[in-house]
C-alpha cells in the first residue's frame, strides 16, 4: 500500500520560550490504514494529529499529506484530504440546521447543489442520523451530536479521517455501528487516524498503534504487540483492556486482547 | 437518610418535546450512585433537575412533581442556597472554567461567599492535593489538557465543600492516569460520607466504588438496582446500550456459547477471585470431568 502520510524528523513546540511537545516524530501512514494514537494526556496525541492537517506547523522537519508539504500547503487545501473531527463536538457544530450544517464543508470545496444534496444525505445516513434536516442541531444530544460531526467530515469526502476520541458521548450499540462504518471507510481506501483513551476500541478496530509518551512515539506496532507489552503499559500506567490480564493467570497460549478473542481461546482451555 | 429525592418528577423542555416522565427515587448520605442510560435518555437532564439549574436557569414547557435536596424543594429555594448544598461539574470542562489561573478559578466561589483569604487558601492547597494539580496552580487552565481542565473544573467545584457532588461524564476526557485520580478523588468523597451522583460511560473503570445503578429510558426510569443486580440483567442492559465492563461482557459471550456462569464477577479482580475460588463459578458443560486436568 502506499504511503499517504509522511512525517519526518517533526519537532514542535508551541512557543519558542516554551518546552517541545513533540521530539522528533518519524512516521509513515499508509492508504486504508486504520492507526490509533494512545498515550496520557498532554503525550502529544493532539498535537501531532493537528500536523496532519495543516493547523499546525512543524517547527522542524516535515510533514508531507499524499506527497504534499504542509508547509506549502494552506489549510483550505489540506481540508480535502484530511477531515478532522474534534473531541467536542460542540467546537465543530454551528449552523442552525442539520442541512446547513453537513452542506457547510461541501459548499466551500465547490459542491454543486445536486452533490451537495446528495452527500449530505449519504453522510448522515452514514452515521445512522435520521432527521429532518431542518433539525437544530442544539437539540440533538451530545451521541447525536457526535455523529452529525463525523457527517460534516464524510461530506467532503477526504482520503483521511482523523477522529478524536470517536466514542466520548456514544452508547455500546452507537458505537460498534459507528465503528463498523469508519471500518467500512477504511476498506474503501480512507485511511483513518482515531486518538482516543479507549484501549479497547483501539485493540479490536485499529490496524496499528502509535503510542506515545512525553512528546515522542515509544512504540509503533500492532495491538496485540502494544498491549501484550505489560511492563511499558505499566511504566506509562496505560491500562491493556481488561481480558488481556486473564492470560498470565489462565495460562492462556497467547494473551487476547478482545472478547472474541478471549472466547476462542477460552473454550481451547476448557475443552483442552 | 436521603439527601436526594425525585418525587414524580415530570419535566419537559420546549421545543424539543423531550421529557423526564415520572421519575421517583431517593439516595442516602454517602452513596455513590450512578445515571445511566443511551443518548438522549434524560441522564443529563435528570442531573439537571437535582442542581436545580431546571427549573431555576431553563424554562420549561412542563415541570410537575418535585425534587428534594436535604428535605429543601428545590424549585421553591433561591439557586444561592441549593449551590450551598451541592456541586455540579458538566460534561465539558471548559464551559465552567474562566479563571485566569487555576488558582483564581478555585478562589472564586469562596471569595463570592466572603470566606477569608487564608481560609481560601487552605482550601486550594488541600484541593489541588486531592486532584493533583499542585504544580498548575498558577497555570492558565486554558493551556492545560482536557483531563487537567476537568480536575480543574471537578476542584473548583470541591473547593466549595458541597455535601452532594453531581458530576455529568467526569472521566470522559480523562486518560487512564486522570480517571484514576478521579475515582480516587470520588473513595475519598465516599469515605467523607459525601453523595455522588454522576453520569458515566466509562463504567468499567468507575464501577468498583459505584454503590447502585439508577438506568433511564426514554426519559424513564428503567431499574434502580446494585451494579450486579443490574448487569445480571443482560437483555435489559443491552437495550440500554449500556457498555458494561469488558469481564461482564465476556461472561455474556461464555453464556451465549454455552458456558454457564453461576455467579457474575463485575470487575477484573472478581474474577480473579473466582478464578482462584478453583474456579467453580465456571460451570462449564464440558469443563467439569476435564477440572482435574488443569493447571493454573
Amino acid at each position: 500500500m502506499q504511503n499517504i502520510i509522511n512525517i519526518k524528523n517533526l519537532w514542535f513546540k508551541y512557543e519558542e520560550s516554551s518546552p517541545w511537545v513533540l521530539k522528533d516524530i518519524d512516521l509513515t501512514i499508509r492508504r486504508g490504514e486504520w492507526v490509533s494514537i494512545i498515550g496520557q494526556n498532554g503525550s502529544g496525541k493532539t498535537t501531532l494529529v493537528k500536523h496532519i492537517n495543516g493547523l499546525l506547523k512543524p517547527v522542524k522537519g516535515d510533514v508531507l499529506i499524499n506527497g504534499t508539504n504542509t508547509k506549502k500547503a494552506e489549510t483550505w487545501e489540506l481540508a480535502r484530504s484530511v477531515g478532522f473531527v474534534f473531541q467536542y463536538p460542540d467546537s465543530q457544530i454551528f449552523a442552525n440546521t442539520i442541512f446547513n450544517e453537513v452542506s457547510f464543508g461541501p459548499r466551500n470545496l465547490g459542491f454543486s447543489e445536486e452533490e451537495i444534496e446528495q452527500v449530505v444525505t449519504s453522510s448522515l445516513n452514514q452515521v445512522g442520523l435520521h432527521k429532518n434536516l431542518d433539525t437544530k442541531p442544539g437539540s440533538l444530544s451530545t451521541g447525536e451530536k457526535r455523529r452529525l460531526a463525523i457527517a460534516d467530515v464524510l461530506a467532503m469526502k477526504p482520503d483521511i479521517i482523523v477522529l478524536d476520541e470517536p466514542t466520548t458521548g456514544q452508547d455500546e450499540s452507537t458505537c460498534e455501528n459507528l465503528m463498523n462504518i469508519v471500518k467500512e471507510l477504511a476498506r474503501s481506501g480512507k485511511t483513518i487516524i482515531t486518538v482516543t483513551h479507549d484501549m479497547e476500541l483501539t485493540a479490536k478496530w485499529s490496524d496499528k498503534v502509535i503510542l506515545m509518551d512525553l512528546g515522542k512515539i515509544i512504540k509503533n506496532a500492532t495491538p496485540r504487540d502494544v498491549f501484550t507489552d505489560f511492563e511499558l503499559l505499566k511504566r506509562i500506567e496505560i491500562d491493556p483492556p481488561q481480558v488481556a490480564l486473564l492470560s498470565s493467570i489462565l495460562n492462556l497460549p497467547r494473551t487476547p486482547i478482545t472478547i472474541d478473542d478471549t472466547v476462542e481461546l477460552l473454550k481451547m482451555w476448557i475443552s483442552r | 437518610m436521603a439527601v436526594i429525592s425525585a418525587k414524580d418528577l415530570t419535566v419537559e423542555y420546549y421545543n424539543s418535546g423531550f421529557s423526564l416522565k415520572h421519575i421517583s427515587f431517593s439516595i442516602d448520605e454517602g452513596e455513590i450512585v450512578l445515571l445511566t442510560g443511551p443518548s438522549g435518555s434524560g441522564k443529563t437532564m435528570l442531573l439537571y433537575c437535582l442542581s436545580g439549574v431546571i427549573p431555576h436557569c431553563l424554562n420549561m414547557r412542563t415541570y410537575t412533581g418535585a425534587v428534594y435536596i436535604n428535605g429543601v424543594e428545590i424549585s421553591k429555594t433561591a439557586l444561592s442556597e441549593i449551590t450551598k448544598m451541592l456541586g455540579i461539574v458538566l460534561q465539558n470542562p471548559t464551559a465552567q472554567i474562566f479563571g485566569r489561573t487555576v488558582e483564581e478559578d478555585m478562589a472564586f466561589g469562596l471569595e463570592n461567599l466572603c470566606v477569608g483569604r487564608d481560609e481560601i487558601k487552605r482550601r486550594i492547597d488541600e484541593t489541588l492535593k486531592l486532584v493533583d494539580l499542585e504544580k498548575y496552580r498558577e497555570s492558565d487552565p486554558f493551556s492545560l489538557s482536557g483531563g487537567e481542565r476537568q480536575r480543574v473544573a471537578i476542584g473548583s467545584t470541591l473547593v466549595m465543600k458541597p455535601d452532594i457532588l453531581l458530576l455529568d461524564e467526569p472521566t470522559s476526557n480523562l486518560d487512564s492516569r486522570g480517571t484514576k485520580g478521579v475515582i480516587q478523588t470520588i473513595e475519598r468523597l465516599k469515605e467523607e460520607k459525601k453523595t455522588v451522583v454522576l453520569v458515566e460511560r466509562n463504567i468499567e473503570h468507575i464501577m468498583p466504588v459505584v454503590d447502585r445503578i439508577i438506568a433511564l429510558y426514554d426519559g424513564e426510569k428503567v431499574t434502580d438496582s446494585k451494579p450486579r443486580d443490574f448487569f445480571a440483567k443482560q437483555i435489559l442492559v443491552e437495550k440500554l446500550g449500556v457498555n458494561p465492563p469488558q469481564v461482564v461482557r465476556l461472561i455474556y459471550r461464555l453464556r451465549a456459547e454455552g458456558i454457564d456462569i453461576k455467579e457474575l464477577p463485575i470487575s477484573i479482580q472478581e474474577l480473579y477471585c473466582a478464578i482462584d475460588d478453583k474456579r467453580e463459578w465456571m460451570d462449564a458443560k464440558y469443563y467439569q470431568h476435564k477440572k482435574s486436568m488443569v493447571q493454573i
